[in-house]
């Protein structure tokens, strides 16, 4: 059974006189499997920031999402989500930040500790720990934002373009991590993302999203061999992949 | 290029200099404030003289009176103080969680802040006594609000997407407030408590000039009219220091606050 079913779901949002209402996205689709990883792409605008919302819960929607075979109705401890920038404490320090989660579900302090350094060490930022967010690089918060995630032991790890900030280098490294991490751990992923690049290279499916209406596309499956290496991404497999959803989002351009 | 670089070799002498010239400035004060009494320009009655001065403050200091004095004026002060914090930091926090709440408590919150708590005075005095209470309640009142006027005002300005955080999270009421609110806040919570210790202390002296039988503002009246200005000024000193010093705390913390959180 999947573990999270999308089906027929729009979401609006009001205008702040509140008497007309804008469908960010319209009779969305999709079935996702337990510790599958799920990259959404689109051009801006087309409602991929608002679909993950729903599924985290933060927005309410029309039509059926349930996780488990639970309707979404809100946030809950079985998700957690990474977003893209200024979303870390600035008064806490990194391990301050990675506990955050597990404070909040009220777990025993020793717990608490040893969770957070297990996973400020899988980020590789162990000599970091003491340091505040203001005083990290861009690529460093994201892995902090990703231990705070992960340290929340949620089943579905949603990501909003947590790399989008960062420049290219940075962005591919950080990829790899990614997998490294979620190969690990087999949590369900889903990765929203506006490179096509990435989108391929982190995912079992690549979910392809258009704009007016913002709905979903289409579905492609990444039958490229798990582990992923940068070298595949030479490969006539992937650059044929690439073109196909290069092709479908100029669409949307045009 | 060059600008820059001598922007920063000048401005440590620049500050060196400042810093002598308030010195130099104090010690001209207080040998001018010295030496036109003894020379009969003004009259000692009413100024004092600083080597009358350190006489008064060794004989003061000596006293039990100033110290019993001290310690009920310290009393009123730190009961009304400590109350108008335990109170409004959470109203602050409560009421500033909704923009509407918000919206409406601001107005007449600003109308109690502007009015001198002294006002109340009589009405407090008439409810109340004359003794500890009334004291405590004019303190109270006059801390209050600037902590809710300034904790209202950082609600108001919160990052929206670190209450999102806590949200994702699942923190509850109790715990947004406390993890993502009041952090979040600090700098203008510190503020507020930096201006509700001046007008906590203020308040304080000001209601123990007007009806009181004991306390520091109410030596200093007494002094005023028996004309010990060696001694009165010794009360008004202390005052001073107390309130530079409890300011002087929470500008460190401030300072402590402001290093970590941003880069
Ligand atoms: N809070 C909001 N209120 C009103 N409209 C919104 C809100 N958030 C997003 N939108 C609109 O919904 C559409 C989809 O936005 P979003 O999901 O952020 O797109 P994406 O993440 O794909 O760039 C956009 O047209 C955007 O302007
Ligand atoms: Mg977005």
């Amino acid at each position: 059974m999947p573990q999270i079913q999308i089906e027929d779901v729009s979401i609006s949002y009001g205008s702040p006189d509140a008497k007309t209402t804008f469908k960010a996205v319209v009779g969305a689709n999709l079935a996702i499997e337990p510790g599958e990883f799920v990259t959404i792409v689109g051009p801006s605008g087309c409602g991929k920031s608002t679909l993950l919302s729903a599924i985290a819960g933060l927005v309410p929607y029309d039509g059926r999402l349930t996780i488990n075979g639970a309707a979404v109705t809100g946030p809950g401890p079985d998700r957690a989500i990474v977003f893209q920038d200024a979303s870390l404490l600035p008064w806490r320090t990194v391990h301050g930040n990675v506990r955050f989660g597990l404070e909040m579900q009220r777990k025993p302090r020793k717990f608490i500790r040893e969770r957070a350094e297990h996973f400020i060490e899988m980020v590789g930022l162990n000599a970091f720990a003491r340091y505040y967010p203001g005083q990290l690089s861009g690529g460093m918060r994201q892995r902090v934002n990703i231990a705070r995630a992960l340290a929340a032991d949620p089943q579905v790890l949603l990501m909003d373009e947590p790399f989008g900030a960062l420049d290219a280098q940075t962005r591919e490294i950080m990829g790899g991590e990614l997998l490294r991490i979620w190969e690990a751990e087999r949590k369900t992923a889903i990765f929203v993302t506006h490179d096509i690049e990435e989108a391929i290279f982190l995912a079992d499916r690549v979910v392809v999203m258009g704009r007016n209406p913002g709905r979903i596309k289409d579905v492609i499956r990444i039958d490229l061999p798990r582990r992923r290496t940068v070298e595949m991404q030479e490969e006539p497999a992937f650059l044929d992949l690439k073109r196909r959803l290069r092709a479908y989002l100029a669409e949307d351009l045009a | 290029m060059r600008a820059p670089v001598r922007a920063r070799s000048g401005r440590p002498a620049a500050h060196g200099l400042e810093r002598w010239a308030g010195v130099i400035a104090v010690l001209v004060f207080l040998a001018l404030w010295e030496i036109l009494p003894r020379l009969g320009v003004v009259n000692e009655f009413f100024t004092s003289r600083p080597s009358l001065l350190a006489v008064a403050a060794v004989e003061v200091l000596a006293s039990a009176q100033y110290w019993s004095d001290l310690a009920l004026t310290m009393q009123e002060f730190a009961v009304g103080f400590g109350l108008a914090v335990v109170v409004a930091i959470p109203m602050g926090l409560l009421i500033g969680a909704s923009p509407i709440a918000r919206g409406i408590a601001m107005t007449p919150m600003m109308a109690l802040y502007i009015a001198p708590s002294m006002i109340l005075l009589p009405l407090l005095i008439l409810w109340l006594g004359v003794g500890l209470a009334s004291k405590i309640a004019v303190v109270f009142i006059a801390s209050y609000f600037p902590i809710v006027i300034n904790l209202l005002a950082g609600m108001d300005e919160i990052d929206g997407r670190l209450v999102r955080v806590g949200h994702v999270f699942g923190a509850s009421r109790l715990q947004l407030f406390s993890t993502i609110h009041l952090p979040a806040t600090m700098p203008h919570l510190l503020v507020g408590l930096r201006l509700a210790v001046g007008r906590g202390l203020l308040s304080v002296i000001a209601a123990e000039i007007f009806v009181s039988s004991a306390g520091i503002g109410y030596r200093i009246q007494m002094f005023g009219n028996s004309l010990r200005i060696d001694r009165l000024l010794v009360y008004a000193l202390t005052v001073s220091i107390i309130g530079y010093t409890m300011s002087r705390v929470i500008g460190l913390l401030e300072e402590r606050w402001g290093a970590r959180s941003v880069s």
